[in-house]
């Protein structure tokens, strides 16, 4: 027999949003490594330049994951964010539809 | 907009305030009064909505940017440019769409208001059949 639970989706729905936002991560990092491959084309001595700001894509969402989670609520809990962040979300992505968008005019 | 400006752990704060059961962040006063934190299972899912548009966002700039770059060249002059840049501007209209559109989906969910209609879909249908419209003429006049 199993017992009836009244509140199932509290800790999943928290999970299910910050999985959210580590997707949203991941597409961020490959938008900046489609940026950064457009920008350098990978061959010589500048991919080590190109594949480090890969790299600190990932760190800075990390640490900026990180630092919201631990800032707001105990370690391993999640709340939601406050406005500011979905601003700062938004701004991220316009600004690399900006880059984006002068890196497509720039093509040969 | 400062309405809209969740305090401190608002979730969490909402559902120790005043609920009958007190030790559940899911609780909260049956009422709908006039700007009341929402419970938080609607305040995740408009956090995920807007961060699901926001990827949409990300991909159409990382489509836009890849097109002009790995697209061969076309029989129209800027023809890469003609589908990329549509691309990446759709997704920044989308990006700017999804903020308002979490903006007022939190409003109307705090104050108790039905859910305003999203125009994302149609925008993002829009512009992706025209986008569509346009590499099918583009493949039409073939590569030089």
């Amino acid at each position: 027999m199993t017992t009836p639970l009244e509140e199932p989706e509290a800790g999943l729905a928290g999970e299910r949003t910050a999985l959210a936002w580590n997707r949203s991560g991941l597409a961020v990092v490959v938008c900046v490594a489609v940026l950064v491959r457009h920008a350098w084309p990978l061959h010589g001595a500048e991919h080590e330049v190109a594949l480090g700001l890969i790299a600190g894509a990932v760190i800075v969402w990390c640490v900026v994951l990180a630092v919201l989670t631990l800032s707001r609520g105990t370690p391993g809990s999640y709340v939601p964010r406050g406005a500011a962040v979905f601003r700062l979300v938004t701004a991220g992505t316009l600004l690399l539809a900006f880059v984006g968008f002068v890196a497509a005019l720039a093509a040969p | 907009m400062a309405d809209l400006e969740p305090e401190p752990n608002s979730g969490l704060d909402a559902a120790e305030a005043g609920a009958p059961a007190a030790s559940s962040p899911l609780t909260h006063s049956s009422a709908p009064a006039h700007d009341d934190e929402p419970d938080v299972r609607f305040t995740y899912a408009n956090e995920r909505t807007f961060l699901a548009w926001n990827r949409t966002a990300l991909a159409l700039i990382a489509t836009g940017v890849a097109a002009t770059q790995l697209l061969p060249r076309l029989q129209v002059e800027w023809g890469r440019r003609l589908l990329g840049l549509p691309l990446i501007a759709l997704g920044a209209v989308v990006a700017a769409e999804s903020l308002r559109q979490w903006r007022e989906n939190q409003r109307a969910m705090r104050r108790g208001e039905p859910l305003p209609r999203s125009r994302m879909p149609l925008i993002l249908t829009i512009g992706i059949v025209a986008i569509g419209a346009l590499a099918a003429a583009l493949a039409a006049l073939g590569s030089p």
